[in-house]
């Protein structure tokens, strides 16, 4: 991992079209502005954490045979409430 | 009847498993299993989310379009946590499943859109809202 110093309204750039400016530092948090193509996409790692995780927990309870059988308490496409 | 699906990019966190089969479960019209065709200890359940959720929207990018690789013939799935009570059990709303029908091909996407939840409780909506 490369590791640098930035200070407020200062730019890094990443290959041939991201910038990355810090707009604002307030305490421990920082404000990032982000240019990128449109293409790129750019999220939160707690987001891809949530979701990852939550493969990972629906994966779990698929094992679990028993479960499945739960599901059928559930109610069907066909019936109304 | 069972489908077979491929994932060229995987599930999201879980990029090593690529090949599913899409089936049916036993008395159950609202949900499928995704079993992974690499390893039978792997599987997903499934669900339509609009049954439970009607206005579930989201807004693919356009590299996203690129892959799924058309606007027809696609289906939505979200991944169920099944759990030991109904009330229990719940979608994750924030990363949906894509199948192009054509192509027999599957993307799971990530939705950064705060009014949706990894972990959405299916049956108390269903009870809430009637």
């Amino acid at each position: 991992m490369l590791i640098l110093t930035r200070r407020k309204n200062e730019t890094l750039r990443i290959g041939d079209d991201i910038l990355i400016t810090i707009v604002d530092i307030q305490g421990d948090q920082i404000r990032l502005g982000i240019a990128a193509p449109r293409e790129v996409s750019i999220l939160r790692q707690e987001l891809y954490e949530a979701v990852r995780d939550s493969n990972a927990r629906a994966a779990l309870t698929v094992q679990n045979a028993d479960m499945l059988s739960l599901l059928k308490k559930m109610p069907n496409k066909d019936e109304k409430k | 009847m069972d489908k077979k699906i491929h994932f060229p990019k995987g599930l999201i966190g879980l990029e090593n498993y690529h090949d599913f089969t899409l089936s049916t479960l036993p008395e159950q019209t609202q949900f499928w299993l995704l079993q992974s065709s690499e390893d039978k200890h792997f599987g997903l359940v499934i669900t339509n989310p609009f049954w439970f959720m009607p206005d579930y929207d989201f807004e693919l990018t356009e590299s996203e379009i690129k892959q799924v690789g058309a606007k027809e013939n696609l289906d939505v799935f979200v991944t169920v946590n099944v759990a030991a009570t109904p009330e229990n059990i719940t979608a994750n709303l924030m990363g949906p499943i894509i199948l192009n029908q054509s192509t027999g091909s599957g993307f799971q996407i990530l939705i950064a859109d705060k009014k949706y939840t990894t972990q959405y409780k299916i049956m108390s909506a269903k009870m809430a809202g009637g």
